[in-house]
């Protein structure tokens, strides 16, 4: 009978391991699962830009500035390395740089109520959201990522099996968040 | 264009925040919260439903010992039957025996041994019959998924050129991504109701029901509120509790249809629907109205043993007498199974059922609030939805797995009237969140000076067809206030504040129909107590016949 205690403490604290290690695992996969959704939904804004600029080149050849800002910054954001921190900044960049643009679109009136224009107005709406949203997840993930990995106990599981913080995805400067001011 | 909920607060609020008892918390509190409320309650149905088992189980005895005997009387004739199966038959009958005698002869209660044996012996039977039952049903539908009805109500795919569906579909995308499931199928029904349900089968493969009103009365950010809803729900795992959940009912249903399968053709049918889905035939549509044939013959009075039974008193003659009287020891036992699952529903599990899925939605409201980050999309949403009504003919059965209930919630009817003067003013337009606001304000102002009362509507909804009280949806004034804790600034249609008066006279009305109710309870309790003694007598009587008669068959 004696013998059996600290066997049963031995096995309980050897399933406690296997689970925090396996929750951690888990959590791990779902940050770069997450990971992997912004690259779908940025490379999915990428591919939008082209259409945009196309469906609007007709109507305001004298726009080139805003044209040309979106284009470059398009090329800059599918350039940028693959680490969350430079992959944000160029991001944001095109951020405003499309706010721009769409801020310009409202401007003429006949281009704001094409068909064409409402149905590729709605996509990139769309697909802003889906940016924002698939940020979102990543970011409650590696919080429930590093909540899980630094609190006791089973930062006594994550330290010895190396599983390190991950990275928010976090808007840099106070400039991302403001809304454009556009003078035609 | 960041989500609605990081935009909203960088500008200025067209309106101010309105003053009340606020507690805010935040939605992962508020998840948590609800999380810990749904296990608590789903313990409570738990033993509410073991509860009921006991009676039911004392019902179902007498047949099933009487059917025993007349196996083993069938078989004596072709092979031995061991002497220990007799043995402990007159065993269980002398020791049920010396308990009834108890009660008749005022004879001294049998040893405690003889009593738990005895009502081991009685009770055991039916409640493994019924658990195996219900095992059985909860696989057989799990498979088929939830609320597959709403797709044969003319759900159709949304159309991608028509910019609202193609609207709809993104913002489920949208929304899929923030809860980091997979996108569901969207389906659109096309009726003049404002309401919208997840179904399927589990948190990958879930269909979002949306009906066209609610699109059209809807800008992108109630929309996605309201999909976020759903979605959130589905990702928590509600389909699923709601299949255990109606797997209660389609068990208790089973029994009845298995007692009336000999007597008619109604029972025949759900029985040979459900066997095509243990034979993974037809789709989640069919097993929902199988479900719903199964839930319908706990209804007073819908089955086949009672429409014999109306026929044959119908025609005169000695025939149709000596039917219906053969008959009446099962239609005895259908009638007093029926009305003892009615009273012990009504009574003891439902309430408890309706309260925990009410907790799944307010933890859907949470999850809503966390994936849009905007508590004022979902609590104008329901408000929207309020004002369309939600009632989608038809979808009476999955009426549970829709954001709201058929009546939405009630709204203040002033708030009501104010809204439709609003429209007779300017048809065809639905007013902005500012004017809705305003609308808010001054009833929430007026409130102050007098009350109002908030007339409770009654929701057609599952508890219906089961003749419980208790609405599976949590009424619009307590959602909005709890969204208000997790920071909507939308308090329309928020509770009424009691007075310490109203509250005196709440509760004296309450000690004062309270011995009535209790009265009531009472009495439906007799009846129940009733019930069973006579299905015992009666049943007996009939077995004994049946034996009597299958002796003298040489």
């Amino acid at each position: 009978m004696q013998n059996w205690i600290p066997i049963g403490v031995a096995l309980a604290v050897v399933v406690y391991i296997i689970a925090a290690f396996n929750r951690l695992v888990s959590l791990r996969y779902r940050v770069r699962d997450a990971w992997a959704q912004i690259d779908v939904q940025l490379k999915r804004r990428h591919d939008l830009i082209p259409n945009l600029v196309n469906a609007v080149k007709g109507y305001m050849d004298h726009e080139r500035e805003v044209l040309e800002g979106v284009t470059r910054a398009r090329q800059q954001a599918m350039a940028a390395a693959s680490d969350v921190n430079s992959v944000a900044a160029a991001e944001t960049a095109l951020t405003l740089a499309t706010r721009k643009f769409m801020a310009v679109v409202e401007a003429y009136p006949a281009l704001r109520a094409s068909e064409n224009m409402l149905a590729l107005q709605e996509e990139l709406s769309s697909t802003e959201n889906r940016i924002a949203f698939a940020r979102q997840f990543y970011n409650d993930s590696v919080m429930e990522y590093n909540t899980a990995r630094s609190t006791f106990p089973r930062n006594l599981v994550a330290a010895p099996f190396g599983f390190r913080p991950a990275d928010m995805f976090a808007l840099e400067d106070a400039g991302a968040r403001a809304v454009p001011q556009v003078k035609i | 264009m960041t989500p609605s909920g990081e935009n909203a607060h960088s500008f200025e609020q067209p309106w101010a925040p309105i003053p009340g008892p606020v507690n805010r918390t935040s939605f992962f509190e508020a998840q948590r919260r609800n999380r810990r409320a749904t296990w608590r309650l789903s313990l409570f149905c738990l033993l509410a439903i073991l509860f009921t088992g006991i009676p039911l189980s004392l019902i179902l005895a007498p047949p099933l010992y009487g059917l025993l005997l007349l196996g083993l009387a069938l078989a004596k004739r072709y092979a031995a039957v061991p002497p220990e199966v007799w043995q402990t038959l007159v065993q269980i009958g002398s020791s049920v025996g010396a308990i009834l005698n108890h009660f008749s002869d005022n004879k001294p209660l049998p040893p405690l041994d003889v009593l738990t044996y005895a009502a081991a012996a009685v009770l055991l039977p039916g409640i493994v019959i019924q658990f195996f039952m219900w095992l059985g049903i909860r696989g057989l539908f799990l498979r088929a998924g939830a609320g597959g009805v709403l797709l044969t109500l003319g759900a159709r795919a949304p159309n991608e050129q028509d910019l609202k569906e193609k609207k709809l579909v993104d913002v489920a995308a949208e929304m899929a991504i923030a809860s980091g499931l997979p996108a569901p199928k969207v389906m659109l029904l096309d009726v003049d109701a404002g309401n919208a349900a997840v179904v399927g089968g589990s948190r990958k493969d879930a269909t979002l029901v949306v009906t066209r009103r609610l699109l059209d009365g809807m800008d992108r950010e109630e929309l996605q509120a309201v999909v976020a809803h759903l979605i959130g729900s589905a990702g928590n795992g509600d389909l699923h509790i709601a299949m255990t959940m109606v797997s209660v009912y389609q068990a208790f249903g089973l029994l009845t249809t298995l007692i009336n399968a000999p007597f008619g053709p109604r029972a025949r049918r759900a029985l040979w629907g459900l066997m095509r889905i243990g034979f993974r035939r037809g789709g989640a549509a069919e097993a929902d109205q199988v479900s719903e044939m199964l839930t319908q013959s706990l209804q007073a009075s819908s089955d086949d043993l009672e429409s014999r039974m109306d026929k044959a008193q119908g025609k005169a003659g000695c025939f149709s007498n000596a039917f219906s009287l053969v008959m009446l020891p099962f239609f005895f036992f259908n009638f007093s199974l029926k009305v003892t699952m009615w009273v012990f529903s009504f009574l003891l599990f439902e309430p408890p059922l309706a309260w925990m899925w009410r907790t799944r939605r307010y933890l859907a409201d949470a999850t809503a609030v966390q994936l849009t980050r905007n508590p004022d999309g979902l609590a104008q949403a329901l408000q929207r939805l309020a004002e369309m009504g939600g009632f989608i003919p038809g979808g009476k059965w999955a009426s549970h797995l829709f954001v709201v209930g058929e009546h939405g919630g009630s709204m203040p009817p002033e708030l009501a009237r104010r809204l439709q003067a609003f429209r007779a003013e300017h048809p065809g337009q639905q007013p902005t969140r500012e004017q809705m606001m305003a609308a808010a304000r001054e009833v929430m102002a007026q409130r102050g000076a007098s009350q109002f009362e908030v007339r409770p509507v009654r929701e057609e909804t599952l508890e219906k067809t089961t003749g419980g009280a208790v609405s599976f949806h949590p009424p619009l004034a307590k959602r909005l206030k709890r969204l208000q804790a997790l920071g909507a600034h939308y308090a329309a249609g928020g509770s009424p504040h009691k007075t310490p008066r109203q509250r005196a006279v709440l509760a004296l009305l309450l000690l004062f129909f309270s011995p009535l109710i209790l009265l009531v309870v009472g009495l439906l309790l007799t009846v129940v107590v009733m019930l069973i003694g006579l299905n015992f007598v009666f049943v007996g009587i009939a077995f004994a016949i049946i034996l009597a008669l299958v002796r003298l068959i040489p």
